[in-house]
């Protein structure tokens, strides 16, 4: 077969408008894998525990500073959100709010859940 | 059992990397299953209902805490239930972690290297797993 001309491609992404069903399905990947280098993040800081003060107190500057500050924050936002939408996952897991109607109110929720409780969180850590 | 079988992405039924997964499921969950699929399934949705109530737990330990000088984060950890609890939130965090990073590359990667990044990453992550534990029994 010779490919003198293009062949048609299927649609890809950036085709399509951003709906919130879609863009809730990358953030729970892209939150899962920013967790999942913040889990091994904390087994790290549990490992320092065990090296000594010294090698804990060099980890707890790097964490109170700004970056640390930040990186922490959005780790909290990423895990309230990866919480709420697995959560989201589990019901329909089980059957329950498959219906575009319910997709999108139980996505909306989970907006606003994660919002309210990572702000929460910051603020009871300030 | 086939309703769930559609919801895992179609993994389940007639995926070309059946033999690959079958292995790979058996070296982390060290049971032989028919089906192979259905083992990630359940560890992945397993693994985050242990998160669910040990994460808000150490969230909320955390933000309990009055500062994190050395002494006061070691004689939190050194309480019998916090480090048993520590300990199983570090399972169920790896293990799901782990998971979640194979599907990922499962989506994105092709097969050789696919293969060989899956056991990379659950190589670093067991490491990583087993040396954390050892530190919470250490100190």
């Amino acid at each position: 077969m010779t490919n003198s001309r293009p062949r048609p491609i299927s649609p890809h992404l950036q085709i399509y408008k951003p709906q919130l069903t879609a863009v809730l399905s990358s953030l729970h990947r892209v939150s899962g894998l920013f967790l999942s280098a913040a889990a091994v993040g904390l087994a790290g800081w549990v490992i320092t525990l065990a090296l000594g003060e010294s090698v804990f107190a060099i980890v707890q500057q790097f964490l109170s500073s700004g970056y640390g500050t930040g990186l922490i924050a959005l780790g909290l936002f990423g895990f309230f959100y990866h919480l709420a939408n697995g959560l989201r996952h589990l019901c329909w897991d089980r059957g329950y709010g498959y219906d575009i109607k319910n997709v999108y109110r139980s996505g909306w929720i989970v907006v606003a859940c994660s919002i309210t409780a990572g702000i929460v969180a910051i603020l009871i850590a300030l | 059992m086939d309703r769930r079988c559609v919801l895992y992405y179609g993994r389940d039924c007639c995926h070309s990397d059946r033999a690959l997964n079958d292995y790979l499921d058996r070296e982390l969950v060290n049971t032989p299953s028919s089906e192979p699929g259905l083992q990630h399934w359940r560890w992945q949705r397993g693994s985050a209902l242990v998160l669910t109530p040990f994460g808000l737990w150490f969230i909320f330990q955390m933000l309990l805490l009055p500062d994190f000088e050395y002494q006061t984060v070691i004689s939190w950890l050194a309480t019998m239930f916090n480090s048993f609890a520590m300990t199983v939130l570090l399972i169920a965090l790896l293990v799901h972690s782990l998971l979640g990073l194979q599907v990922v590359i499962e989506d994105y990667i092709a097969n050789p290297l696919q293969r060989t990044l899956i056991r990379i990453t659950r190589f670093i992550g067991i490491a990583i797993l087993a040396a954390s534990i050892t530190s919470i029994f250490t100190i």
